[in-house]
């Protein structure tokens, strides 16, 4: 459905995006993720048609740009990152001005601007101006405009900023409704997003693209970390004797939990290729070690990173 | 149908929300301050002449500016706000061109501003209500605002694409608006090299032919090309977000690749103009009372112009005898080039081209400048066995001031001379002698009684009289004019709603007595001839300090004051503006103003006749041109001298409305409630409603 091939574009001096390529398949929902000034507006802005690259191609729904950046503009549905509407409009007015122009066939507006209406949950505000609308319910709004048209694809830029979480919820189930049938691509600064409703991810660094990922895949980055975390009460003394006669881990640390016990972090001396099967292995052994020695276990097993801790590392960030 | 969608959009930001309407009040506030003063400065210091120039031109360029200063105000926000709302990235990913987005914006700017000057209309509907003035001219003028309304919207739109803050789109577009205006303001300065070209892209010289009424496709051509300047470059600043690298160069380049090109069309328009003149002809048909003293003809008459080859004149001067010629077989028309035929011209005694001369028999008269009213009069007197003799008889005791006194009537005389009358002055004390009209300017100084006895006895000759009555004439002729039946009375009229607006307090506005509305109290004896001297006369005839004349009861009331008028013997403080009505000493009107009175004479002589107006001021040079004054006097004269059927079929000198404007002073109170008061205030208050909906709203 979206096909980029070396797209660049700068700004004067600015790279703002450096040969970057990617696919994506009809129906997919992909998430695009990125440090702030990444590039992510401006692959965007290029694949809606605002402005052409400087180089490289990109096919939108079957439409080349550089061809006919008039007709991906019919195809494709738009949030802009600021979602700008013009507050002085009624919900209905403004839904109505949208199907105008981009449903070529009139005997369809009433009933699209019914379905977008329902759909976003906009009933009860159908009459009142945009400008006096919740943050919320503008952005909803916006989703509205977008999806009138039955676009082949669907872009949204950062469409969760600024929602609370509720609305977050409502706004992940409205997009994963939307995939299969639709095209995706949504940008966010939030892995959870992404992590949700994606399919896919799709990193960008400085305008390169620097991993293209399926979201299953880096579920399991979480656990491939080779360590392993003890949680017990007692003397840090004894317990670091205690574990010293592992074989196959190597103490780390020992710390306090915050809550009156203790905190031991252990590594693979040598890290494995099937690494989650042998940590639980180990952590099944320190459990028999710890009940035999008369420590309360709390808690034991392979410590899981969160998804930030994946993404800045992948990003070669630090927390 | 999505430019429809968009300019929909478009029509509703503009006039869904306050800024237009409270645009829309500046602008009527000026515009309506404008309407009135020039209307003000029209009837005061123009004299109510000539509406087109002194009027309509004036207004239409004053129009103008207003336009000038508020459409900025309109287009200002077009692009600029929604590049601060952020609403054009909306639009550009839109399924939509950059040209429909600035052909809807256009569409709306162009529509509102239209809105604005289509109610500036209704005032001038209101004037035409009150004197109606041909709308050729005035349709042209709003046709050329309506121009160059599209093309100051087109500069403000280019502006506002360029900023995306409104005041520097406002302040930059009045700034351009102001340049293009200030261009021909000295027209010297650029006289030589290549600023010589400055001046004509100038919008003061191509909206001046609107003004006149002269459409010319030139002007049409400039702002054509104005408008098709701005949207071009607006279209290359929408287009600069698909720029890659530096595209300013070729940019620049294609500008004033089109700069080129508008000049082009602007010579081409020049070369190929076209010129539509809405400025209404003179009606090119004589009048009934020329037609008239055409039936009258009893002899053969000839008629000759004297023209010059290829002397664009000519036209006019042939057309005008030539209509002569069609109205009656007795009148020969000949047309004689002066350069081929010296010799013709010699024996009519010719110097001038142009020149037209009137023959019968023996007898000639020749006319430098020829009209309607000089040949028809040629034709009257060559066809009398002497010409009519008129005295003006002045009424102070020595020579100088009676030599002063004539010559503020020197207009009337010159008209009395145009129609083929012999006009001579007559020595301060002295009698009527021969002349068969005698007109007493004033009556002012001493009339003894043996001059009083004079005029009787010239009357009972077959004399005919005409007095023309101020306050303060001699009591000796007061007392023998009421002894014949028209009694000049001591005090002076004052009518305020009559008054001329602007003009003196003590003008006065008199109308025919069937024309003044609730008038019972001036009866007239029916069928008399006296009465149409006036009764064709609809714009009145303006005194100055009138006082009322007593008709004797078979007197003919030929002029009447209003019913609001009143009476007052303190002729110092009416004079000062300061009068006011007094229950017990003054008198409600409506009076008499002018008389007419015939007697028989006896002795198979035709009946003596007279007619007193109690003002001389009217019949002066400065008073002459102001509504039917002069066809009020030389209808006197010609009923006087016995023209009775050629009276009421006096051609208009002027034509009303256009040549001829009044405005009273009630007039002027509704001019100035209208156009500064009501509409304004309308726009205000839709702003106002628009503002408090708004607040319930949220």
């Amino acid at each position: 459905m979206i096909e980029v091939h070396e797209i660049s574009k700068s700004f004067g001096p600015t790279r703002a995006l450096d040969a970057v390529s990617f696919t994506v398949a009809e129906g997919e929902v992909v998430g695009l993720l990125g440090p702030n000034g990444s590039g992510k507006t401006t692959l965007l802005r290029i694949l809606t048609g605002f402005f052409p690259p400087d180089a490289g191609q990109a096919t939108v729904a079957g439409v080349r740009l550089a061809d006919d950046p008039f007709e991906v503009r019919r195809r494709v549905g738009y949030l802009p990152e600021r979602n700008p509407l013009w507050p002085e409009m009624s919900v209905a007015r403004f839904l109505s001005l949208a199907a105008r122009i981009r449903i070529p066939d009139r005997s369809t507006h009433a009933e699209r601007i019914a379905a977008v209406t329902r759909e976003c949950g906009l009933e009860d505000v159908a009459g009142r101006a945009i400008g006096n609308l919740s943050k919320g319910y503008r952005q909803r709004v916006g989703i509205a405009q977008a999806m009138i048209g039955r676009p082949h694809v669907l872009v949204l830029d950062e469409p969760t900023a600024g929602l609370d979480p509720a609305q977050v919820l409502e706004l992940r189930h409205l997009v994963a409704g939307l995939g299969g049938r639709t095209t995706v691509v949504l940008s966010s600064h939030i892995l959870a997003d992404v992590a949700s409703v994606c399919d896919r991810v799709l990193i960008l660094q400085s305008g390169k693209l620097v991993l293209a990922e399926r979201v299953d895949a880096l579920r399991r980055e979480v656990v491939r970390s080779g360590e392993l975390v003890l949680r017990t009460r007692g003397a840090a003394g004894a317990l670091g004797t205690l574990l010293a006669g592992l074989s196959d881990l190597r103490v780390r640390g020992i710390e306090s939990d915050g809550r009156g016990g203790l905190l031991a972090r252990l590594v693979q001396v040598e890290p494995e290729a099937a690494a989650e099967l042998a940590l639980e292995e180990s952590a099944a052994e320190i459990a028999r070690r710890c009940v035999a020695g008369g420590w309360p276990v709390l808690e034991v097993g392979p410590r899981r990173r969160t998804l930030e801790d994946v993404f800045v590392e992948l990003l070669g960030g630090e927390r | 149908m999505r430019v429809g969608a968009l300019l929909r959009k478009e029509l509703h930001a503009l006039f869904g929300q306050p800024l237009l309407y409270v645009v829309g009040a500046f602008f009527l506030l000026l515009a309506g301050y404008y309407f009135y003063t020039d209307l003000v400065f029209f009837v005061t210091f123009g004299f109510g002449e000539n509406i087109f120039e002194n009027f309509f031109q004036l207004l239409f360029v004053d129009l103008r500016l207003v336009l000038l200063l508020t459409v900025p105000l309109l287009t200002m926000r077009a692009f600029a706000e929604e590049k601060k709302l952020g609403t054009t990235e909306m639009l550009f990913t839109w399924p939509l061109r950059d040209g429909e987005i600035l052909a809807a914006k256009f569409l709306a700017c162009a529509l509102a501003a239209s809105a604005l000057l289509a109610v500036t209309v209704v005032p001038l509907l209101w004037l035409h209500r009150q004197q109606a003035y041909p709308p050729g001219p005035v349709a042209a003028a709003y046709l050329g605002l309506v121009l160059m309304a599209m093309s100051f919207v087109a500069i403000g739109l280019l502006l506002s694409s360029l900023t995306d803050n409104q005041v520097v789109a406002a302040m930059s577009t009045l700034g351009v608006l102001l340049l293009l205006w200030v261009l021909s303001w000295n027209e010297s300065a650029g006289e030589s090299g290549w600023l010589s070209w400055l001046p004509r892209l100038s919008m003061f010289d191509h909206f001046e032919g609107f003004a006149r009424g002269v459409v010319e496709t030139r002007d049409v051509v400039y702002f054509a090309c104005l408008v098709a300047f701005g949207a071009t470059a607006c279209l290359q600043v929408l287009g600069a977000r698909s720029w890659r690298g530096s595209r300013l160069a070729p940019t620049l380049v294609g500008l004033g690749g089109l700069l080129v090109a508008l000049g082009f069309a602007g010579a081409f328009g020049e070369r190929w103009n076209a010129r539509f003149d809405l400025t209404p002809e003179r009606r090119h048909t004589l009048s009934p009372h020329t037609r008239r003293i055409l039936e009258r003809l009893d002899a053969d008459v000839e008629i000759v112009a004297f023209v010059r080859s290829a002397d664009p004149a000519n036209a006019w001067t042939t057309g005008l005898v030539g209509r002569f010629a069609e109205a009656s077989p007795r009148v020969h028309v000949r047309t004689v080039d002066v350069n081929r035929n010296p010799a013709m011209a010699r024996r009519y005694g010719i110097d001038a081209y142009g020149a037209v001369v009137v023959a019968r028999g023996d007898r000639k008269r020749a006319f430098r400048q020829a009209n309607e009213e000089m040949i028809a009069g040629a034709l009257q007197d060559l066809g009398r066995a002497r010409p009519l003799s008129v005295a003006l008889v002045p009424d102070d005791l020595d020579a100088a001031g009676a030599l002063d006194r004539g010559r503020e009537f020197k207009a009337l005389a010159g008209s009395l001379v145009d129609q083929g009358d012999v006009v001579r002055m007559v020595a301060p004390g002295a009698g009527p002698g021969e002349a068969d009209v005698a007109v007493v300017l004033g009556g002012a100084g001493a009339w003894p009684m043996s001059r009083v006895a004079a005029f009787e006895a010239w009357l009972a000759r077959g004399g005919r009289l005409l007095v023309l009555a101020e306050a303060g004439s001699a009591p000796e002729l007061a007392a023998w004019l009421a002894r014949r039946g028209a009694d000049p009375q001591p005090e002076a009229v004052l009518d305020p709603d009559n008054r001329l607006h602007g003009g003196e307090g003590v003008s006065m506005r008199a109308f025919p007595p069937a024309q003044t509305s609730a008038d019972t109290a001036v009866p007239a004896p029916a069928g008399d001839s006296a009465r149409a001297v006036a009764s064709g006369l609809d714009q009145g005839v303006l005194l100055s300090l009138a006082r009322p004349i007593a008709p004797g009861p078979d007197a003919t009331t030929l002029l009447a004051s209003g019913s609001g008028s009143w009476a007052t013997r303190d002729l110092d403080r009416a004079q000062r503006g300061v009068a006011s009505f007094d229950t017990t000493v003054d008198a409600r009107g409506p009076f008499p103003v002018a008389v007419a009175q015939e007697w028989p004479v006896g002795n198979g002589s035709p009946a003596a006749r007279m007619i007193v107006v109690g003002d001389a001021d009217f019949a002066t040079d400065g008073f002459l041109d102001f509504l039917d004054n002069r066809d009020f006097l030389l209808n006197s004269i010609g009923w006087l001298a016995g023209d009775d059927d050629l009276v009421a079929l006096r051609g208009r000198r002027k034509e009303v409305g256009r040549e001829q404007f009044f405005l009273s002073a009630a007039q002027a109170r509704e001019a100035l409630a209208l156009a500064v008061g009501v509409l304004p205030l309308l726009s205000a208050l839709v702003a106002l409603a628009l503002v408090v909906r708004r607040r319930l709203a949220r």
